[in-house]
């Protein structure tokens, strides 16, 4: 017994600053030592467990002595991760009770393999760009798996960490979530179920990143989301989300891995986590699922303009398939069925009846059609995979002349992507800019621009499947045109629209509405209105081309025509701008180089 | 609106109880997974997780925890139940696959048998229980399946 404490005390001693020890406790330093991000006291063997490491390894050695029958008080069974850990390094005492919760849980998740799984953003949302990741265990290896033809990954187990939002509304969701006013807990859900909630329900992509991790570290990873399920952390949608977790869990496996080092301290953008994954180097390989309209899109892109047709006939004119060959016919239906399931995704998961009876008939005739629908090859897709995506930081130097005087521009933005941006991974036709500052300058005299908030701009699919409009909303701080002067100006703008693609064109047309104050000379409210009339231009992924008349006559004339190309990669982009004011001429030209970081 | 469609799942689910042995509210996603949303544009970004049901200290639902064999396939029925009835009528799919394994039976004949007997197999209004059963028959009577399959019920 004497020796027992002797040794205990010597790893107390020598280990409560382990790396693991403290990553298993999600304990990070402050100023005045460690404070644990858990919220709850029942995450700690100590009182004190929350902000002192080292009483807290006092407390779970010490208690691992009691005889306490109930397993889901006993430190055993609720803390299976820190016994597991703390066995390195000393003998310890076996669990007076069976604990009949864990090893359920255990069992039910039966992992052996391990996966990061990202669900990308979904159509006409640009706010869904944040992304989101979630952890997937899987019940067999991957190489087992890669060899093995009937594997699934349906009954794997998904592990969330979400925000509990119950009953927030819209405004205190986004307000709530920011400042960390929600709890976040972790669920542990059959694999299947999140399938059907991003691919079906919300129409978005899974990306699957397999990791490299061993059966020790998957059992630990087990453990420690035990410990992690039965507390609960304040959420923070910026900070401490779902990404964050994530790579803690990943983290606490593994010492060595430094995962939230790639990550800037003051946020966490989902995409950006699984950069991390590929820079720690443990990503073995990288599957695809696909929403329910990129697969529809997938098929259409299979078929011919008589079949297109057919498709679009059988589904919205129940006009029957002409006779083609059973190969095609099948095709057209295969078409025609994930053509249902995209449009009336959420009235089909909630048992609609009009959804079944628009179904059911495509599905019997399907049946009859004596041909094995062939598997959809999405390898093409891998060349969009969401860590290749640009930076979703930028910097920009502007070099430009405005009548007759050479300015030079310096932009910051903090987030994500506009129109001519590479969007290699991005939502197309998006533009989502968060927090964006542009100063200007003539050699003497700094000026800012232009700030915004939030600057999002959407030109929607509308094709003869899809009709989505276009929108914009601006918030920020601007100049206005004013008898030849620029005037700073704070409020929002808004518009509504339309946008049609046709190969690499998108012509589009939005009414323009705005609400502001003329801070500068004038000091008045201003509201205004215009439109929008332009045509977005992509030759491909990497060069873009907008052309714009900004059509605005109210209160005054501000007409403006705006014209920009530019290149660029994940890295950096080249561009070059023409845009002038139509009433009086007055134009800016100029050049501009992005650093995407 | 992810409210309104757990209200709707609950109403509807009452309703249907007396055909439903297993559960409280089903297993479908709409009744299961859904918890109360306040926007869907927020919604997205956090991926709230209104619901307690799976949560790993609660973590009661019998939809996720069920052992029995028969739960177990029915489960996984009513939560599939889309992309099951789809996969049927190809002839092949995710879905289809993981309810062949289920019963321990060669994919490519368990698809093949589904597929030529979907209008039997599959109601005109969703029921999951009723597809089970009718799973089960055309195992017993097909002559591959009721000799291959190693699970059959």
């Amino acid at each position: 017994m004497g020796v027992l404490f002797f040794c205990s005390f010597q790893v107390l001693a020598q280990n409560w600053q382990d790396k693991q020890w403290l990553r298993l406790g999600v304990y990070r330093s402050t100023l005045f030592g460690y404070e644990s991000e858990a919220d709850d006291s029942s995450f700690f063997a100590s009182p004190d467990g929350k902000t002192n490491p080292k009483k807290e390894l006092k407390a779970l050695i010490k208690r691992l002595n009691e005889v306490e029958p109930d397993p889901k008080k006993n430190i055993h069974c609720r803390f299976p991760a820190r016994v597991r850990w703390l066995k390195k390094y000393m003998q310890v005492p076996e669990s007076p009770v069976v604990c009949e919760d864990y090893l359920k849980f255990k069992n039910r998740l039966a992992a052996k393999s391990i996966s990061v799984v990202f669900s990308s953003y979904y159509p006409n949302n640009p706010g869904s760009t944040f992304g989101h990741t979630f952890i997937r265990l899987e019940k067999q290896k991957h190489e087992d798996r890669d060899q093995d033809s009937t594997a699934t990954e349906l009954l794997d187990t998904g592990i969330n960490y979400g925000a509990l939002t119950e009953g927030a509304g819209p405004v205190l969701f986004a307000i709530g979530g920011l400042a960390g006013w929600f709890y976040g807990n972790y669920n542990a859900v059959p694999y299947y179920y999140k399938v059907r909630e991003y691919n079906d329900f919300e129409t978005r992509d899974l990306w699957s990143y397999q990791l490299d991790m061993n059966q020790e570290e998957i059992d630990l990873i087990v453990d420690h989301i035990w410990e992690l399920g039965h507390t609960k952390f304040d959420y923070f949608f910026l900070t401490e989300n779902c990404s964050y977790h994530v790579l803690s869990i990943l983290e606490s496996a593994r010492p060595t891995l430094h995962l939230h080092d790639h990550l800037p301290r003051l946020y966490t953008i989902p995409s950006e986590t699984l950069k991390a994954l590929e820079a720690e180097r443990i990503v073995r390989k990288i599957t695809f699922r696909p929403a329910a309209s990129t697969q529809f899109y997938h098929q259409l892109g299979m078929l011919d303009k008589k079949e297109k047709k057919a498709v679009k006939e059988l589904v919205f004119k129940n006009i029957a398939v002409p006779d083609f060959s059973p190969e095609r016919k099948a095709l057209v239906y295969d078409t025609a069925l994930s053509l249902v399931d995209y449009k009336y995704a959420k009235k089909i998961l909630k048992g609609d009846e009009e959804a079944q009876n628009i179904k059911r008939p495509l599905l019997v005739a399907r049946s009859k059609i004596p041909v094995r629908s062939e598997e959809l090859d999405f390898t093409e897709k891998m060349a969009e995979a969401p860590h290749l995506t640009h930076g979703q930081k930028r910097l920009a130097v502007t070099y430009l002349n405005r009548d007759s005087k050479n300015l030079m521009d310096f932009e910051w933005r903090f987030a994500f992507h506009d129109m001519l941006d590479n969007d290699l991974g991005y939502p197309p036709k998006t533009k989502l800019d968060i927090m964006k500052a542009i100063v200007r300058t003539d050699g003497d005299h700094y000026q800012l621009r232009d700030f915004s908030f939030l600057d999002v701009m959407q030109l929607g699919k509308w094709d003869e499947f899809n009709r989505a409009s276009s929108w914009k909303a601006k918030l920020g701080h601007w100049q206005t045109r004013y008898k030849g002067k620029d005037l700073a100006t704070e409020g929002f703008t808004a518009g509504y629209g339309i946008s049609r693609g046709f190969n690499m064109f998108t012509p589009f047309a939005l009414a323009h509405i705005e609400s502001s104050y003329v801070s500068e000379t004038l000091h008045k409210y201003k509201f205004g209105y215009g439109a929008d009339v332009g045509l977005l231009t992509e030759f491909n992924y990497a060069w873009k081309l907008w052309n714009t008349l900004e059509w605005r006559v109210h209160p005054w004339d501000e007409t403006r025509f705006v014209n920009e190309i530019r290149y660029s990669n994940q890295s950096f982009g080249l561009g070059g701008f023409y845009n002038t004011f139509l009433i009086d001429g007055v134009a800016e030209t100029g050049l501009r180089i992005f650093k995407y970081l | 609106m992810k409210f309104i469609l757990v209200v709707i799942a609950i109403m509807i689910s009452s309703a249907a109880m007396a055909a439903r042995p297993y559960g409280m509210a089903g297993c479908g996603l709409g009744s299961q997974m859904m918890g109360k949303e306040g926007n869907q544009i927020l919604a997205a970004t956090t991926n709230g997780t209104g619901t307690q049901t799976f949560g790993i200290s609660s973590g009661t639902s019998n939809c996720v925890t069920a052992t029995e064999q028969t739960a177990m396939i029915r489960n996984f029925i009513e939560a599939n139940y889309a992309s099951l009835v789809t996969d049927m009528a190809k002839g092949q799919g995710d879905s289809v696959k993981t309810l062949s394994n289920f019963y321990g039976c060669d994919t490519a004949a368990f698809a093949t048998e589904m597929k030529a007997n979907y209008e039997k197999i599959t109601p005109a209004k969703e029921n999951a229980t009723a597809v089970m059963a009718n799973i089960n028959d055309v195992i017993d009577h097909s002559a591959t399946l009721s000799t291959s399959c190693m699970h059959a019920i």
